[in-house]
């Protein structure tokens, strides 16, 4: 052991959108072939922290990344249908950021609700819509490649 | 890092176990952002945290604790003797450490975490019962595992933040299995810590020391297994301050509020912590 045992380490974090100086627009998160179906990945490259993944009918979802109830990234869920299945207690959310299954509840919260971010698939690439105020996707909005 | 806590926690913390402190030897411990050096001479153990500031000291359950207190107070509650760690009935704690990259109440949780059970650990249970008194949170189980063994029941208590044993029996191959479990740990930094674990095992008749040693090391390599399944949860996680609960939730709240003892002056602990044993 060294003294590098004292160096803290960075802990994840889910940025607020709305404190986030970026312009609206999409902006380009994968090619299409990163993101193979049934399958959840992390997105660090936009304004905050998402996870995408394909639901049964191929269509990209993308979601804030931590649970809202204890705090999981999700991308280390599994993909259930059309939803994303958290690892820590399998609350499963749909691509609304609704919650629609808890396996070991008799009731859903009302309050049970991630933010959920617009997505589109266009010559091979994946964008998310990002307004810092919520505002709706504009389908002639601006393009950000990487 | 907004929202951690401003401090570590009050309480008792293993440095080690005992064998690993001999006489005459110097050891260093890296814990509470700073550096420790541990000294055992023949007449007792020292703890130096530096500028020739002394910590109280604890020898008990085979371990060695130190009282880590923001307010440099002297200790208000000590871990009860377990007559199993000094009983010839029972094999010595196997030990193993491993680095978890968060603040360490995120170890704490589990204690009501009910609901992660079965998709963390594969591990489906019967009943599960919490209750917090005073410096103690107990946590109570039964299971009828494949896996862990039939008529599973364990208990498991936190005394203070950072020092918590289990007890545990179940039923393998028709032969009833005792085992302790000793989960403790140091701080490093307010964003990662040192997990301290052991495991003990009720000695069967007849049984070799090869066989108990196997037996042991199997415990440990489980529980290696499990704690592992929690840290790649741990490693990839926010804080959620006020998680939002649904009916099949253990306490969270309720155990959240008990930690938050440990972090505050004494004078500021908060009345109506406890909570009589109760089933969720």
């Amino acid at each position: 052991m060294t003294n590098d045992q004292l160096i803290a380490p960075e802990l994840p974090e889910q940025l607020d959108p709305s404190v986030v100086n970026k312009p609206s627009g999409w902006y380009e998160v994968l090619s299409s072939d990163q993101l193979e179906s049934k399958k959840a990945v992390q997105i660090e490259d936009f304004p905050t922290q998402l996870v995408a993944w394909r639901g049964e009918g191929n269509k990209v979802c993308a979601l804030d990344l931590y649970c809202k109830h204890m705090g999981a990234a999700l991308s280390c869920g599994e993909v259930d249908g059309n939803s994303i299945r958290c690892p820590f207690h399998a609350w499963s959310w749909n691509k609304d950021g609704d919650c629609d299954d808890i396996p070991y509840a008799k009731k859903i919260p009302d309050k049970a609700k991630i933010r959920s971010w617009a997505t589109d698939e266009k010559d091979g690439l994946i964008y998310v819509w990002f307004d810092r105020n919520g505002k709706k996707p504009d389908p002639e909005g601006s393009r950000f490649n990487k | 890092m907004s929202g951690l806590p401003d401090r570590f926690p009050r309480g008792w913390f293993v440095l080690g176990h005992q064998r690993d402190f001999p006489i005459g030897e110097e050891k260093i411990i890296y814990g509470f952002n700073q550096k420790i050096l541990v000294e055992r001479t023949e007449e007792d153990v020292k703890v130096d945290v530096g500028s020739g500031a002394v910590w109280p000291v604890l020898e008990i359950n085979q371990m060695l604790m130190v009282w880590h207190d923001h307010e440099n107070k002297e200790p208000d509650f000590y871990p009860e003797k377990i007559d199993a760690c000094y009983s010839d009935e029972w094999s010595d704690y196997g030990m193993a450490s491993f680095l978890v990259k968060n603040n360490c109440r995120e170890l704490i949780d589990n204690m009501a975490d009910k609901g992660h059970f079965g998709p963390v650990h594969q591990a489906p249970f019967e009943g599960f019962w919490n209750e917090a008194k005073d410096h103690t949170y107990t946590q109570e189980m039964t299971a009828d595992s494949p896996i862990l063994g039939r008529d599973l029941f364990s208990r498991a208590k936190y005394e203070g933040p950072a020092y918590m044993t289990t007890y545990m029996s179940a039923v393998h191959d028709g032969a009833k299995v005792e085992s302790r479990l000793l989960v403790s740990h140091v701080p490093l930094t307010l964003t990662s810590f040192m997990i301290n674990f052991g495991v003990m095992v009720k000695k069967a008749p007849g049984m070799s020391q090869e066989e108990e040693d196997t037996f042991v090391q199997g415990y440990v390599d489980a529980n290696n297994f499990a704690f592992a399944q929690d840290v790649a949860i741990w490693e990839n996680k926010i804080y959620i301050p006020d998680p939002l609960v649904c009916d099949g939730d253990g306490p969270l709240h309720k155990l959240r509020k008990w930690y938050g003892q440990f972090l505050v002056d004494r004078a500021d602990v908060p009345k109506g912590l406890d909570m009589e044993m109760r089933e969720f």
